[in-house]
């Protein structure tokens, strides 16, 4: 029944149908999303060995939740929320210094897509944070991570995260000033 | 390129998920799980604000009840005074709802998506002004206080720690002048309605002056009291 599924079936109306009842083809999503889901953990969780079975952790508590989703909404963003959450929780287990608050949700500062990044230093940038992200803090490493590596927008992310979009911006600001910080310093 | 073992994991983890589905071991949540979450989530912010719009209203009435904002036209001695009256635990009490309700906001993207900065100073205000409406618009506060044991414990705590009267020999009194003698007043406590007290006012003084005061006025004294009464650092007229 899935093989005969359009490949051009989105992510929403896959949901939908997933929602009406026909459970097999929830494995298209599966098999959509679990490259993405390990990539993002492998880089966002220091400890590699626990991601596979996070990946399926997440897939579950997705189909237990589905029908809790709007398929007028994007589905990429409500997966990786339950995925973020998923890889936090994993995150306080293994590191007890995690920090739970984020001062920078406060006051934010203005959403922007930064104009003059051309696509020679995206690329510049997506080498630096395979060398380096191991060494920055999880809430820079995460935004580094779904805007770079699975070229998530503004405000994808800061659904994701639940944070505004112009704390978005300046975090991925930071993120790559501490980035190429901690290389250059590294490579001295 | 993938790998035969990277293909041999992703169809397992896929197999994996979706046998847990057949067998039952996983199930979708109804769509009235997520319904009734909302609404729950609802509620308890709703009972929240509700709350703590009680507890402004409930300062503002005893502040004002108490005339202790009078203290504030005494100069700085006064602004200490009132400082130290002012029901500090129910502020407190109130901030602490205020940031859990803003937590429980930013699970909404209309709240997230603005800096949290907006969202508390913007619930702040919405409770400040709903708390002083009720205080000054409604009689919900004299109505409250004719029916003190017919409302839930919590209301009746809040409003027992904001009308605490002053405590007698903490140098504030609401009292009826019974007497003018150059600068030294006697006054009927209206604390204790018999015990009469004895006001001495500074010489040079303009928050405490006997120049506008008459026999029988209402007013409201704040000093520093000993067993001989009150030396006041300020006087201010109640009635008349």
């Amino acid at each position: 029944m899935v093989d005969q599924l359009p490949k051009e079936l989105s992510d929403e109306e896959v949901a939908k149908r997933v929602q009406g009842g026909e459970i097999e083809i929830f494995g298209v999503l599966v098999e959509r999303y679990e490259q993405k889901l390990k990539r993002y953990g492998r880089k966002y969780l220091a400890r590699q060995e626990d991601v596979q079975d996070i990946v399926q952790d997440i897939f579950l508590s997705t189909y237990q939740n589905i029908k809790g989703f709007n398929t007028n909404q994007r589905f990429s963003p409500w997966i990786y929320r339950i995925a973020h959450n998923a890889f936090v929780n994993a995150l306080r287990k293994n590191e007890r210094s995690y920090v739970l608050t984020n001062f920078d949700t406060i006051i934010s500062g203005l959403a922007y897509n930064d104009p003059s990044e051309s696509e020679r230093e995206q690329i510049e940038i997506r080498k630096l944070i395979d060398e380096g992200l191991a060494n920055l803090p999880p809430k820079y490493r995460e935004v580094l991570v779904l805007h770079y590596l699975e070229e998530l927008g503004y405000k994808d992310i800061a659904d994701i995260l639940q944070i505004p979009l112009g704390t978005v911006g300046v975090r991925l600001k930071r993120a790559k000033e501490q980035l190429k910080a901690n290389l250059a310093k590294h490579k001295l | 390129m993938t790998t035969p073992e990277t293909q041999s994991t992703k169809t397992n983890i896929k197999d994996r998920i979706l046998e847990e589905i057949r067998c039952g071991d996983v199930s979708m949540r109804p769509k009235l799980f997520f319904t009734l979450k909302v609404a729950v989530l609802g509620v308890l912010t709703f009972g929240m604000l509700l709350a703590s719009i009680l507890i402004i209203n409930f300062i503002i009435f005893g502040v004002r009840t108490d005339s202790h904002h009078m203290l504030l036209g005494f100069g700085s001695r006064g602004l200490q005074s009132f400082l130290y009256f002012f029901p500090w635990t129910l502020l407190v009490v109130d901030l602490v709802l205020v940031v859990i309700l803003v937590k429980l906001l930013c699970r909404f993207r209309f709240v997230y998506k603005r800096p949290v900065i907006y969202s508390l100073v913007g619930l702040l205000s919405v409770i400040v002004v709903l708390g002083f409406t009720l205080d000054r618009e409604t009689q919900f506060n004299y109505q409250l206080a004719a029916r003190t044991h017919s409302w839930p414990e919590p209301i009746n705590t809040f409003r027992r720690i904001v009308r605490q009267p002053p405590l007698l020999g903490n140098g504030i009194c609401l009292c009826t002048i019974v007497a003018i003698n150059g600068n030294i007043l006697e006054v009927a406590d209206a604390r204790s309605g018999t015990t009469t007290l004895t006001i001495v006012l500074p010489l040079n003084n303009p928050y405490a002056t006997t120049s506008n005061l008459q026999l029988g006025d209402l007013v409201y004294i704040a000093g520093e009291e000993d067993e001989d009464g009150i030396e006041a650092f300020g006087v201010q007229l109640m009635s008349r």
